[in-house]
């Protein structure tokens, strides 16, 4: 006979994150129940799911009843109740995506660590989640890394081909502090450039950035087109070089 | 339309035609001080941050703000295009107690990317917009409900908040006016149903997103049973403009019915997607060709949704001269929606986009009604087979049928949000269907029996349904 629920926490056993974030927003809302989502959603940074005892305890906390805590917990997809890996990959499958290629991006990752969406790779560090639109559809396909720890750490990640794809994973798994870092994609002109500039698209593995190349040769720069931000912002060499070689076969 | 060189925003493809657009100057702008240093369009061209609250608190009374807001046109971007100032008139002046504003910041509907570069991007433009509202409407609290998977807008939003609140701009004495004023993100759980303005009612109370019955309008009895205003992000983040600037500036752009400017997303098969600002009016043909980068090399506009998945696709090239406001994108046979473009070119298989469509829709009903819980599904399978070689001719009637069902017969729009797109690709583009079911195994097999299109839409066809 299965155990109905293993052991309760008790609300004052839960960790000071949570006790503290339900302190510091209780006063915005006139009962107890509303902060309930978002309560789960920081219990779920904190332990990478929602389990039942937490759920328990969490109700018991803001004297929501069990019942209608798992009702809610069932209802909202981003709310996880099993275990994952150290990084959920997100990845949108809606149309513009799946028109981007999701559907390669998702098979490659079946392929290199035969499991399945949800599942933990056997070395414990990703599980693939598939979500529905994430809103960033003119990069498809749209991705999102989720580190998890004390706050689950968001990375966007756009226009991926299955090379970088991998490649990202390969050094997550390698833990290389750097492995989502910015990574140059490719460089192409721009269109309907707003002046006689050298305007051009700057695709990384983060964003595209409109920007004007000044300058030839060695001597050639990138700069941010808006000029509102200065120069690109990035401390990476390697982006740089990497740049600087695109911009001359350009 | 106001022509000329795109004004260049942001970093990210953000681009704006209008000359002086309501958000320009202020993306990119994050903490306070920048907000308050540099200058927003205002006629006098003085620093403008929190300057439009500032003006609203000591000289203009609730209806003054009201009807200011009336007089600009100003149509709520979220999708139905319902006047603001309007819904802001609609809460009761007698109402004891507390009274709401909730902003819905649950940006989902697939093709829409706008909301969140306001909340990341200038997020005290949000926050200032809020307090003129919160006044106009007698609320001393607003809940920003913003999607669960935005980290990145739910954490700068709050950073802003905090500094609000460290400056005294939010609390228990506004500007030092007396004035109570609080405001609170809240997350979403991931949950597109929550989008609704309803549905992020019962979210923020802490249940299953489920829509609520309406009358009661949110207005008189909506979130904690206490009249609320629901209003998108974008239009929140139009109200300190329209105090700077006047109603004046508004109405001087866009068309009559539907004055003022609009952030669009263009997604699809374009050579340069992005989202721009423009003004109403603004041709589809302009929007796509001029700022999109037009069509990939060699390729044809197949069809065209103007605002996002859930609404009809226009065929062919006719999408191009539709004018880009509420009124022109009825009247070319679909709808301005969340200003969500999604091109479509002739390499798009319309059955590949509608399975994919029904699948988010399937994926996305909250359940509580029958004609939309089972309806998506059915949808889907009954795409899906037709993919997988199993379509009958029947398939067509078979889901213009569902739709029927659905259609005005579910209990919030999202039934119908789901149905439209269907609708509009098998009425508009029956030939891509009809290529998949002419190759398909079944049909193939039944028209050697002498079947091929006869047999009555119904009991075989959604038995198959049941068994897929
Ligand atoms: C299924 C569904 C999803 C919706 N999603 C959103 C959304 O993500 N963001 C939004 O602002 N409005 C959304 N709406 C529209 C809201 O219900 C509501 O009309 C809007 O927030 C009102 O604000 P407005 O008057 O400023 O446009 C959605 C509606 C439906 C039916
Ligand atoms: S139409 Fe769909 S989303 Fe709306 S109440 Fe019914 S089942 Fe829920
Ligand atoms: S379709 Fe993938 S982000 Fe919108």
């Amino acid at each position: 006979m299965p155990e109905l629920h293993t052991r309760d926490i008790n609300p004052a056993e839960l960790p000071k994150q949570i006790t503290d974030f339900v302190k510091g927003i209780a006063t915005q809302y006139p009962n107890t129940k509303a902060m309930l989502i978002p309560t789960l959603i920081e219990a779920q940074k904190y332990y990478g799911h929602v389990s039942d005892e937490v759920a328990m305890a969490i109700g018991r906390l803001l004297k929501v009843p069990y019942g209608e805590v798992e009702a809610v917990i069932d209802f909202y997809t981003m709310i996880l109740q099993k275990p994952t890996g150290e990084y959920i990959v997100g990845l949108c499958d809606t149309w513009n995506c799946e028109w981007g290629g999701a559907a390669a991006l998702k098979e490659h990752f079946i392929a290199k660590y035969g499991k399945g969406v949800g599942e933990i790779t056997d070395d414990g560090k990703f599980t693939l989640l598939m979500v529905e639109c994430l809103c960033d559809c003119h990069n498809p396909p749209s991705l999102q890394f989720l580190q998890r720890g004390e706050h689950f750490t968001p990375t966007w990640s756009n226009n991926l081909t299955v090379e970088l794809f991998d490649a990202i994973l390969d050094d997550l798994a390698a833990g290389r502090a750097d492995a989502l870092r910015e990574r140059f994609v490719r460089m192409e002109r721009k269109q309907n450039a707003p002046d006689d500039r050298n305007w051009v698209w700057l695709v990384t593995t983060r964003n595209q950035y409109p920007c004007v190349l000044e300058g030839s040769g060695d001597a050639m720069k990138v700069i941010d087109g808006f000029g509102k931000f200065g120069d690109l912002k990035n401390d990476n060499p390697a982006l740089h070089a990497e740049i600087a070689a695109a911009a001359k076969e350009l | 339309m106001a022509k000329g060189n795109p004004i260049l925003m942001n970093g990210i493809r953000h681009e704006c035609i209008t000359p002086v657009s309501a958000l320009d100057n202020e993306i990119g702008i994050r903490s306070l001080a920048d907000y308050e240093s540099k200058a927003r369009y205002v006629p006098d061209g003085k620093p403008g941050g929190y300057r439009a609250i500032q003006h609203v608190l000591n000289n203009m009374s609730p209806e003054q703000v009201i009807d200011e807001v009336k007089a600009s046109g100003l149509r709520g971007k979220g999708g139905a295009g319902f006047p603001t100032g309007l819904k802001w008139s609609f809460v009761p002046k007698d109402h004891l107690g507390p009274k709401y504003l909730a902003i819905n910041g649950d940006e989902g509907e697939p093709g829409t990317f706008k909301d969140r570069y306001i909340m990341e991007d200038c997020p005290h433009r949000l926050i200032e917009g809020a307090m003129i509202a919160m006044h106009a409407i007698g609320a001393e609290q607003t809940y920003c409900y913003i999607r669960g998977e935005f980290y990145d807008s739910l954490r700068l939003l709050d950073e802003a908040v905090k500094e609000c609140y460290a400056k005294g701009y939010l609390g228990d004495n506004v500007f030092g006016t007396g004035r109570r004023m609080h405001f609170q993100v809240h997350t979403g759980a991931g949950a597109y149903i929550c989008g609704e303005e309803t549905s992020m009612l019962s979210s923020i109370e802490g249940s299953r997103g489920h829509p609520k019955m309406k009358p009661p309008f949110p207005a008189i009895e909506g979130v904690f049973r206490k009249p609320t205003i629901i209003n998108n992000v974008e239009s929140i983040a139009c109200a300190p403009a329209i105090i700077d600037a006047g109603a004046g500036w508004f109405t001087a752009r866009g068309t009559e019915k539907s004055p003022g400017v609009k952030i669009v997303s263009v997604s699809g098969c374009v050579r340069n997607p992005g989202w721009w600002e423009i003004e109403y009016g603004t041709p589809i043909g302009v929007i796509v060709n001029e700022l999109a980068g037009g069509l990939l090399p060699g390729r044809k506009l197949k069809g065209l949704i103007p605002g996002g998945s859930s609404c009809p696709v226009i065929k062919g090239e006719a999408a191009f001269d539709v004018p880009f406001d509420y009124e022109g994108c009825v009247a070319g046979g679909s709808m301005l929606g969340s200003a969500a473009m999604i091109v479509l070119d002739d390499s798009i298989d319309m059955v590949g986009v509608m399975r994919n469509f029904s699948k988010f829709y399937a994926h996305e009903s909250c359940g509580k009604c029958t004609p939309c819980r089972e309806g998506t599904r059915w949808m889907l399978q009954i795409h899906q087979r037709i993919l997988d070689g199993g379509g009958t001719m029947e398939d067509l009637d078979l889901l213009i049928d569902i739709i029927n069902g659905i259609e005005a017969k579910s209990f919030c729009p999202l039934g119908d949000a789901a149905a439209w797109p269907v609708r509009s690709a098998v009425e508009r583009f029956p030939e891509d269907y009809i290529a998949w079911i002419e190759k398909s195994s079944r049909f193939n097999a039944l028209k050697a029996d002498g079947n091929g299109s006869a047999s009555p839409a119904g009991s075989e066809e959604t038995a198959g349904v049941e068994a897929n």
